[in-house]
């Protein structure tokens, strides 16, 4: 954390308004960029970034100056998109072990694209935003955080409150989830050379 | 080296820290095996398509919306408990102070002995040692004034009091007179208050 973003942190702290919006305005394009890869829609994606941090805000007396706040802001974020995974769609099991193929895919209610959509897949950007959402929230999450956000399996490890090597693994397991679900889409074909297919 | 273990071991973030015997295997599995190859690089382009992957940013007015929603009351934080002290010493000065003001500036007469069974009497402004009484030990008497007919086997402390002997009053050690200093006067106040409410509570519960 640099010197600005700690002072801004400890004025926040001491309920300083300004400085308090100083700091969304550092972080609420990667709150809702963030929430938006965990969400997949831009409206939700604003509401909880405005949760994120409303409850920052109100929870402020709780966070240690010492630690980074980054990871913090995270936490929240992680646990408010999977509290609104859990109301919206179905339960997502915190403490399953994350293993085999059966908890890879997240159930859409629709997972059929639509034929206007079907044009956007043919890129791989499209086919991995969709890709994305249909992964297990908690494969997603680590590879967003990873891929997306940038940061290092320490800060994942700091914000899902896991080990390192569980992190590791876990973006492993998501990584060849998401092959395997782009391999179904038919944008890849199954390890033949890596050559790659487009939708149709 | 077979496939599984080969793709295990190609999606480790940095494959020079892997044994060099173990590379060598790796790449010698890899310049023998198409599928092998073909798989690392679609894991490789999935990674650099999620770093490319188009960021949404947030509404021009996030910021300002925000700061509407923010809470006007706040909850207790560790800067409240001074506040909180000061609240719980203003309402106990309230509730001791004046009580206490009114028994320093009309005093009522008080009185205490080493011996805890003496049986003095306390009437209007009077302290009196009945005849048949003896006191054993020292009696301290306060805003009073003291008539002695029995007997006391120790020293007398008047403060802010006068006293009489009886004809069969005796005093065995030295009457003493002492004067209130004004922070006595408040500790004598609230030690009033509290004999008051003690036989206040007695006579409730009897």
């Amino acid at each position: 954390m640099d010197l600005v973003e700690k002072s801004l942190v400890s004025r926040a702290k001491q309920r300083d308004i300004h400085a308090f919006a100083e700091l969304v305005e550092l972080y609420k394009d990667r709150m809702v960029s963030f929430l938006f890869r965990m969400t997949g829609n831009r409206e939700d994606a604003y509401d909880l970034a405005q949760d994120v941090f409303l409850k920052v805000y109100s929870n402020f007396h709780a966070f240690d100056s010492n630690m980074r706040f980054s990871p913090w802001l995270y936490r929240i974020a992680q646990n408010l998109a999977i509290d609104f995974l859990r109301r919206k769609k179905k339960i997502v099991y915190l403490d399953e072990p994350l293993s085999g193929d059966d908890d890879r895919v997240w159930q859409l209610e629709s997972s059929d694209p639509l034929p206007e959509e079907v044009a956007e897949f043919k890129d791989l950007e499209g086919a991995l935003e969709r890709a994305l959402l249909q992964l297990n929230p908690l494969y997603r999450m680590v590879l967003v955080l990873r891929f997306v956000e940038d940061l290092s399996y320490e800060e994942i490890a700091n914000i899902l409150s896991v080990p390192s090597t569980t992190v590791k693994t876990r973006l492993h397991r998501a990584r060849e989830a998401l092959r395997q679900l782009l391999v179904e889409q038919g944008y890849y074909e199954e390890s033949q050379g890596g050559k790659r297919y487009g939708l149709q | 080296m077979d496939c599984s273990k080969y793709r295990q071991l190609a999606l480790e973030q940095d494959t020079t820290a892997l044994p060099r015997g173990l590379v060598a295997a790796m790449n010698e599995h890899a310049c023998s095996c198409a599928p092998c190859q073909g798989y690392v690089a679609q894991l490789r382009e999935i990674e650099q398509g999620l770093k490319c992957i188009t960021s949404v940013k947030a509404p021009a007015d996030f910021t300002r919306s925000l700061i509407k929603c923010l809470p006007t009351t706040e909850r207790f934080s560790n800067s409240w408990l001074p506040w909180r002290a000061v609240g719980v010493a203003a309402i106990m000065l309230l509730f001791f102070g004046f009580p206490t003001y009114i028994l320093v500036e009309h005093p009522q007469p008080f009185v205490e002995s080493t011996d805890a069974r003496a049986a003095v009497h306390i009437v209007g402004q009077s302290v009196i040692v009945p005849e048949d009484v003896v006191v054993s030990g020292d009696l301290r008497v306060y805003h009073a004034s003291l008539r002695v007919l029995g007997r006391v086997d120790g020293n007398i402390y008047l403060i802010s009091s006068e006293h009489t002997l009886g004809e069969q009053g005796r005093v065995q050690g030295q009457v003493v007179r002492q004067t209130h200093l004004p922070w006595d006067k408040f500790v004598f106040g609230f030690r009033n208050i509290s004999q008051e409410l003690r036989s206040y509570l007695r006579g409730a519960w009897r």
